[in-house]
């Protein structure tokens, strides 16, 4: 239950009280935030997360291991590949489990597709939030073939559960690898088309320029990471600093903004597909190669529900939208003791009550839409 | 600098700050008493160039979930997944991630409360990412973090009884349920 | 005219044309399956394969579903994801908002019953304990098909409703919703 929102005592006579939220086409999701505004300068921007408050946390005590896998595919729904990643390195080290080198490729993949999937759904609704409707159709067009993608992999459109503890659900099916080829052929050109599209578009740049400008000494303060992070021109990815799967055998790059503005952020993202699409060709090749044996894609002998030795272990991954880490404690049950989940977008979306302050209300949609956060992992 | 040096030359001013018995996997693992948890990262962040602050979290070590924490009976509940109460401790444990961006090393400090009128001073103003996360934890165990400017609830609904992440928290029926 | 004769059997064309003759719930009601409009308003993982729905691929606005951002223009709610504790008010107020006839579907299994999260201390177990619903969705997220297929289903509950109240309508056509706690 909610008490239903007001305006604060000490409003002065010439502002205005805003409930931005939480049913708002733009919060994307059920994010609230409490305005307070001046004409149409915002004076306080307050964020109220917990409209999506499912007790995560409590479930996952009362899950075994391979249960909780499920429970994490709904924090950050649009990127469940990463989530299931994180989770399962975080318990692989809590119980001494080892993947296989073929599952650790496939592993990569799936999330680099994932990625993929996740910048599309940013860049189609960050077009809708700056008023450009086209974008979103082109973006679901593509997405809807990586949906597919990975309906073959697992069954599942949106939420897969194809990364186990110990490795993958299945191996590729027949036909796979040349699918998913022939769309990383197709969509890598695509890209420019957006830039053209979006990217370069006079009303959509003077609307995310100078806008919302995050520095370099804040964002790292504030603790963001990802591509909210690195639009302020800080370099860190968890692929480079804390290799994990296959990531230090890839070649790739970072990309990082300078100024620290919306279109930084966005363009952080749209360049970060293009490596996306690189690393899974470069993944289709190892996969194809000769030293992982096809079939391998389990470690052997780790059963449905397993005790893990007492201990604690951290694992952490770069998702779509940053450093997504989580916690276990084990009492050697067979349940986790603990688990905490370090979202990455709830981290980020707290520095909305520092830069929110002094934007035109009209910019309000922009900073939102290009932290890109999911209430999923919000409010877990 | 490896974190051994750093924890010697910590110790000198910091005499309770000691390495842990049960590290966390992987990770170098200090245990700090509750009083000079600013300090230490004020020292931290200032001479030792630790800026980014991963995660604050707690445990409560006080034994398996109570099965009334949860309002339908779950699959498997916690105490009767056959969990050994030896580790079970009247304390909670805060644990904090800190990690220097610039030379990509990360600590985790942890410091022990007793589960009564818990307390620890706030990280906020060294670290801005503090800010929520002590606001979540105050929510989930009602630990109190001295010195935070907001500290209220910021996930549950405004009249939830009690700290669900607390393992002896007992759910009580609302209208929804 | 074409379309609407061959659609609809009560409805004829008089000699001469230019008039047609149909029975009001004929008419209305063929005015109200091809034009629901749902709100635009998404809880978690359901939302993103509403949509889906909404996008390229199965272009939902052919059946003449066109979301509105306000409650005050919308025709029927998706109510799509985990309904949690905090969210239940807000919810109920914007349903309080849409004008009579108003409908629901109740999108995945968290709207259902709870779904994944049938033991959580934060969830309401399905969105019917709080306002009514006319189409109960299964799946986790259903598939956009499977929306489709629901509002088929909910079109076909809309071609019963009358417009003396009676048969078909919503239990709240006749009362209106402020009776709803």
């Amino acid at each position: 239950m909610t008490k239903h929102a007001h305006a604060p005592a000490d409003l002065k006579a010439d502002q205005m009280f805003i409930n931005f939220g939480p049913q708002h086409p733009s919060t994307h999701g059920v994010l609230r935030i409490a305005l307070t505004v001046e004409g149409e300068v915002v004076m306080k921007g307050d964020p109220d997360v917990g409209f999506l408050h499912r007790g995560m946390e409590k479930l996952f005590e009362a899950r075994t291991y391979s249960q909780g896998l499920i429970l994490t595919d709904r924090l950050d729904y649009i990127s469940a590949t990463h989530n299931n990643l994180g989770y399962c390195l975080a318990v692989e080290k809590l119980a001494g489990i080892q993947a296989p080198l073929r599952a650790q490729y496939i592993r990569v993949l799936a999330a680099e597709l994932n990625r993929i999937a996740s910048h599309l759904v940013f860049f189609g609704t960050f077009g809708v939030d700056m008023g450009a409707f086209t974008p979103f159709l082109y973006a679901f067009r593509e997405r809807e073939m990586i949906m597919d993608l990975f309906e073959m992999l697992c069954g599942g459109r949106l939420l897969h559960s194809y990364v186990r503890v110990g490795g993958v659900a299945a191996d590729l099916p027949a036909g796979w690898t040349e699918k998913c080829r022939e769309f990383l052929t197709f969509f890598k050109p695509m890209l420019k088309d957006y830039d053209t599209l979006l990217s370069g578009n006079p009303i959509f740049r003077s609307r995310t320029e100078g806008v919302g400008i995050i520095g370099a000494d804040r964002a790292v303060s504030w603790g963001l990471s990802g591509p909210t992070l690195r639009g302020s021109g800080v370099s860190y990815d968890v692929r480079k600093a804390e290799p994990y799967c296959v990531y230090d055998k890839l070649n790739f790059t970072v990309p990082v903004g300078k100024n620290g503005d919306c279109l930084d952020r966005y363009y952080c993202r749209m360049k970060e597909m293009e490596q996306s699409v690189e690393i899974a060709f470069q993944c289709l090749d190892a996969l194809a190669g000769a030293e992982l044996n096809p079939g391998e894609f389990m470690a052997k002998g780790v059963p449905k529900m397993f005790k893990a030795p007492a201990g604690q272990a951290y694992a952490h991954v770069e998702a779509s939208r940053g450093d997504l880490g989580f916690f276990a404690v084990s009492d050697g049950g067979f349940n986790p003791y603990r688990m905490h989940v370090r979202g990455p977008s709830f981290i980020n979306v707290a520095i909305l009550q520092e830069i929110l302050v002094g934007c035109k209300i009209a910019d309000v949609v922009a900073i939102l839409g290009s932290l890109d956060i999911v209430l999923g992992e919000v409010d877990r | 600098m490896t974190a051994d040096e750093i924890l010697a030359k910590l110790q000198a001013s910091f005499p309770g700050l000691v390495k842990s018995e049960a590290p966390l996997k992987d990770y170098p693992t200090w245990t700090v008493p509750a009083g000079s948890v600013r300090a230490v990262f004020e020292r931290l962040h200032s001479k030792f160039s630790f800026n980014y602050l991963d995660m604050v979290t707690a445990t409560d070590w006080s034994g398996p979930a109570n099965p009334k924490g949860y309002p339908q009976s779950p699959a498997v509940t916690p105490a009767a997944a056959g969990a050994p109460s030896a580790t079970a401790k009247d304390v909670f444990e805060v644990v904090y991630i800190v990690s220097a961006l610039s030379t990509g090393m990360r600590l985790c400090l942890r410091c022990e409360l007793p589960r009564k009128e818990a307390a620890v001073p706030s990280l906020y103003g060294i670290f801005m990412a503090s800010d929520w996360q002590e606001r979540e934890v105050y929510d989930m165990y009602g630990i109190k973090f001295e010195g935070h400017p907001n500290l209220k609830r910021i996930l549950t609904q405004d009249d939830q009884q009690g700290h669900p992440l607390r393992k002896d928290y007992e759910h009580v029926a609302d209208k929804f349920d | 005219m074409g379309i609407v004769l061959d659609n609809l059997s009560k409805i004829e064309a008089l000699p001469g044309g230019g008039i047609a003759l149909a029975t009001s719930d004929e008419l209305i009601n063929w005015a109200r399956t091809s034009s629901v409009w749902p709100l635009t308003f998404g809880l978690a993982c359901c939302a993103i394969e509403m949509m889906a729905a909404y996008a390229s691929r199965f272009d939902f606005e052919r059946m003449g579903v066109f979301p509105r951002p306000t409650p005050r223009q919308a025709d029927v709610m998706f109510v799509a994801g985990t309904v949690a504790k905090k969210m239940a008010d807000p919810i109920i107020r914007i349903y309080k908002q849409m004008p009579e006839p108003k409908f629901v579907i109740a999108m995945g299994g968290c709207a259902n019953c709870g779904g994944p999260f049938y033991d959580s201390y934060a969830v309401v177990k399905g969105v019917d304990k709080i306002i009514p619903v006319d189409v109960y969705l299964p799946g986790c997220p259903p598939r956009p098909e499977a929306l489709m297929y629901a509002v088929i289903k909910l079109q076909e509950k809309m071609r019963k409703m009358t417009v003396k109240g009676g048969h078909g309508a919503t239990p709240l056509q006749g009362t209106g919703s402020r009776k709803l706690t």
